[in-house]
């Protein structure tokens, strides 16, 4: 059976596009010696992620994955369609986003607290037990930033 | 050497250093529980912690942590049949039918001991070699050492289950990585695209947070399964533990045998610690009077595993710090430790700094011994740590990888680098990627570069025609072309008539 385009192809695909230019750009370097590795490993890269798109494409790709697939997960559920799971990464990392960001308005000593409560209120654990761990989350953070001496940013709004 | 032997042994017993070991012990228990979090993944976290702190500090505490992180991944494997680590899945195999017997004490007292005693042993064999790796180190010039980090790397590919291509283009990835910023020799920055920020490199804690911390947090988040799903009150208890640790004194001639093997897999770079223990595993089941009861409960099936488990760590130490090449996987991320400490493993480090390589050796046996103490009575405590919800984890830990990535340089564009190296680790990671190719290509590309410069300009084009470089291209063609080689064999030995069909 011939394999189709999906996600692993797109990665492959994009991953080729990346060492394309990134090859194409180190020629304008002067010196070979600054040149010549960059110009090398990016070649190597494109011609490795071009035979992977071909076992992709040509579905010898596949009967490894799931040959590796059935080794990792044998008392796992049916794996879940990458897709998915990508979109699941994505709110995921949208959390992680929304951290960055409200450590950048409020900084870290505020930001994080906050995080760690809306967070754990939003995936349903009790009003009790989100306090607690917020608590001692901040608590942790404001003690090693004490103990360690480390320099947390303080927010653009507290003058970061 | 002998002065130095003593120097690193007691510069360890200072209270600092003391408290650092013990942290390490401690967190590496705690985390050697917890299935999703591995030794790399506590060492990855503790980096940005490291910079600046006195490497005799700094690199006990984490060879401590990941002792003991090894230790203590056969607990789960023997309670709930959930190897702590990749290297613990062995252990699973007659661990688990033990504790379905009602032998869970005696396998997780046997695999206490054999770890503590396979880590010791292979500390006193790294000791012995110490003289003898010195003269060996001062063979590999220039071309030898760019033919020894190519075979590394490709060895580390070649780690990869069933996708030796998906780990050279991880490699690829970490050396065009490492290749970004200011080139020293020319002075010419690449793919810098006129950022000021990124003309030193892209920061080694971000990628490091990036590529591996985060992703597998998500990874655990999308998961959102407990980690024990059996109940584990029936292990800990403390007769049927120490009758485990006398079926080791029972099987000494196995314990050695176990600790040799794990130790020689150990200092060959990069065959992983996978190979120590199904060597070790396979020659127990070889030996044993009994071989049929393997994989049914037999304690030789568990004593073989963790004493090779342990051992591998002082081959990989020794390699780690003599040759600058990890020795194992978990090696490439301490090599990235030393490197955040300002210590440069390779041929200078032992000559150099031999009294921190012997401290380094000496944290590892105490923390095998001590960690093994530790275990031994807090088992059934420690066992608690498996019932965390994954939440719990994700909302402590997340917050600290951006403090961490902050942390280093004090910058929130390292946290956007974090942020962009994180995609591109969740592509790879759902991919089957892996990320230790790509983290070791990462931290030797600039030392493959001038190791290559610095041997054409020395030897010619033909620089790498020199004995010991000749083997070791030899054994990455071969490594390579493995696969290759072994269907061609296979091909030419198959029956005719099949061939036809």
């Amino acid at each position: 059976m011939k394999g189709k385009l999906n996600v692993h192809c797109g990665f492959l695909i994009t991953l080729m596009a990346i060492m394309l230019f990134l090859g194409i750009y180190a020629l304008s370097y002067e010196a070979i010696e600054t040149k010549l590795m960059p110009i090398a490993v990016c070649g190597i890269g494109f011609l490795l992620a071009a035979h992977e798109l071909r076992k992709e494409l040509t579905g010898q790709e596949k009967k490894v994955s799931d040959e590796v697939v059935d080794d990792v997960q044998t008392n796992e559920d049916e794996p879940t369609p990458i897709v998915s799971e990508l979109r699941s990464y994505v709110a995921g990392f949208a959390w992680v986003i929304g951290l960055f960001l409200s450590a950048y308005l409020v900084g870290f000593l505020i930001s994080t607290p906050i995080f760690v409560f809306v967070y754990m209120m939003t995936h349903g654990r009790t009003f009790l037990a989100s306090c607690i761990t917020t608590v001692v989350m901040g608590g942790a953070i404001y003690g090693a930033s004490i103990a360690l001496q480390m320099y947390l940013f303080p927010g653009i709004l507290f003058g970061g | 050497m002998t002065q130095s032997f003593f120097n690193g042994l007691f510069s360890l017993f200072h209270l600092n250093i003391l408290l650092g070991i013990a942290a390490g012990i401690l967190l590496g228990l705690v985390v050697g529980l917890l299935p999703a979090i591995g030794p790399s993944m506590i060492i990855v976290l503790s980096l940005p912690f490291i910079f600046g702190v006195d490497p005799i500090l700094a690199l006990p505490m984490l060879t401590s942590m990941m002792a003991m992180n090894y230790t203590a991944g056969a607990a789960t494997a023997i309670i709930m049949g959930i190897p702590g680590s990749t290297a613990a899945v062995a252990t699973t195999l007659d661990g688990f039918p033990m504790t379905q017997k009602g032998l869970g004490g005696r396998a997780l007292g046997a695999a206490f001991a054999a770890s503590a005693l396979g880590g010791v042993g292979s500390v006193v064999f790294a000791i012995l070699m110490m003289p003898v790796v010195h003269p060996i180190v001062l063979a590999f010039k220039s071309a030898e050492m760019f033919s020894l980090l190519l075979l590394a790397i490709c060895f580390m590919a070649t780690v990869s289950k069933g996708a030796m291509t998906k780990g050279l283009i991880s490699g690829c990835i970490g050396i065009l990585l490492g290749f970004v910023g200011f080139h020293k020799t020319t002075g010419a920055d690449r793919w810098t695209f006129g950022s000021i920020y990124v003309y030193d490199g892209i920061s080694i804690v971000s990628v490091m947070l990036g590529l591996f911390a985060l992703t597998i947090l998500l990874d655990m988040r999308l998961s959102g399964k407990p980690l024990a799903k059996i109940d584990t009150a029936q292990a800990g208890d403390l007769r049927e533990l120490w009758e485990g640790v006398k079926e080791v004194f029972r099987h000494l001639g196995l314990w050695f045998r176990s600790t040799v093997i794990g130790y020689i897999v150990g200092v060959i770079p990069g065959i992983g610690a996978e190979t120590a223990i199904w060597v070790a595993y396979g020659q127990a089941k070889m030996t044993s009077k009994d071989p049929s009861s393997f994989g049914t409960g037999n304690i030789e099936g568990v004593i073989a595993p963790e004493s090779a488990d342990n051992a591998k760590e002082g081959g990989a130490l020794l390699t780690t710090m003599a040759f600058g090449v990890p020795g194992s996987v978990g090696m490439a991320y301490m090599l990235v430790a030393f490197m955040v400490v300002g210590l440069q493993p390779g041929p200078k480090l032992i000559a150099e700094h031999a009294d921190v390589c012997f401290a380094i050796l000496h944290s590892l046996a105490i923390a095998n011994i001590v960690g093994a103490a530790v275990c031994f009575f807090a088992a059934p405590l420690l066992l608690k740590v498996t019932r965390v919800p994954p939440i719990y984890l994700f909302v402590t830990i997340m917050p600290l990888t951006l403090i961490g990535a902050y942390n280093e340089g004090a910058s929130l564009s390292d946290i956007v680098i974090m942020l962009m190296i994180t995609v591109l680790g969740i592509f790879m990671h759902k991919n089957r990627y892996p990320f230790a190719t790509a983290v070791l290509g990462y931290v030797l590309a600039p030392f493959l570069e001038l190791y290559f410069w610095r041997a054409l300009s020395l030897g010619g084009p033909l620089f790498f025609l020199t004995p010991i470089s000749i083997v070791l291209i030899l054994c990455t063609i071969l490594m390579l072309g493995n696969n290759f080689f072994i269907s061609s064999f296979k091909r030419l030995l198959a029956p005719k008539g099949r061939k036809a069909a």
